[in-house]
């Protein structure tokens, strides 16, 4: 019976506790560090943008969509062919070449 | 109607605005992020991030809330997440120490120092105590605890804050309360 008065005793102590807390101020500097963290930010943004002009982003553009459209022309080009080669291959491989080497003929 | 020209200034990128806006809340913001990270350095970063995110954000600003309550929407979401960067980053170095590796950890399970200057020196084990439990209460119940009890906001700043109805706000509250005296009650009686 002595603990639990004893304990709850400590759990009102304990809520008490926040009722104590003094408002703590904010470092003299604060403004100033946060207007200097803002400029900073403001002057990277600027200087990474800066020397992608728009002609720039326009040139990289073109250049991506050279890029791509050679890409797909050369491997289509290229499977066309290969496909070709691999079907002589197979035809050759299993003997089912046409009847132009029969001796009838 | 002032407040809307205010708000409009900062849309502009006016740095006076920023200023005035830094100068008016900085106390307040700060003392939120104290509250629920109860370290100083911390809190201050906290309270930085929450003001560069008002820099970047305010074109989104609508006007539906007053701009302190978004201010402070704001504030109580960083120091939510960064709670929870802090006990995820625990979480896997206590798992780095049962693998084995070499991580040193700090042997309390609380998610940062505790280093609250407005807590006098004869309270900072109770303090540090309540502040415990406070972390293991679900993060509604320990966002309304928070900002009723050791940020001392009103019920109507919780509402708007929250985003909940006054009852809702009533019964969260009471629930932080009980299930917090249960756990201090468990402490107790371990500790005798």
């Amino acid at each position: 019976m002595k603990n639990k008065e004893h304990i709850n005793q400590q759990v009102a102590a304990t809520f008490k506790v926040l009722d104590t807390i003094e408002e703590v101020k904010v470092n003299h500097f604060f403004k100033h560090k946060v207007l200097q963290q803002l400029n900073n930010q403001k002057e990277e943004k600027t200087s990474i943008l800066a020397w992608f002009t728009p002609c720039l982003q326009l040139a990289t553009l073109g250049l991506v969509i050279l890029l791509n459209t050679s890409a797909v022309l050369y491997v289509f080009s290229f499977q066309e062919q290969t496909s070709v080669d691999s079907l002589d291959t197979f035809t050759q491989e299993y003997s089912l070449q046409s009847v132009t080497t029969s001796l009838l003929n | 109607m002032e407040e809307q020209e205010f708000i409009n200034q900062l849309k502009q990128g006016k740095q006076a605005a920023f200023g005035k806006l830094i100068e008016a809340y900085q106390q307040k913001v700060f003392s939120t992020c104290i509250s629920f990270v109860p370290n100083k350095e911390d809190a201050e970063d906290i309270a930085q991030e929450v003001f560069l995110e008002v820099f970047k954000s305010i074109s989104n600003f609508k006007g539906e809330a007053k701009l302190s309550t978004w201010i402070f929407r704001i504030a109580t979401n960083k120091c939510l997440e960064f709670i929870r960067r802090k006990q995820t980053k625990k979480r896997f170095a206590f798992m780095q120490t049962i693998l084995g590796n070499e991580i040193s950890i700090d042997k309390t399970n609380y998610f940062t120092e505790f280093n609250h200057p407005g807590i006098l020196l004869e309270n900072k084990e109770k303090s540090a105590i309540i502040f415990k439990a406070i972390d293991t209460l679900p993060e509604s119940q320990r966002v309304v605890f928070t900002l009723a009890k050791i940020d001392g906001k009103s019920y109507q700043e919780i509402v708007e804050i929250t985003g909940k109805s006054l009852s809702s706000v009533e019964s969260v509250l009471f629930r932080a309360k009980k299930g917090l005296q249960e756990k201090l009650e468990n402490f107790y009686k371990n500790d005798i």
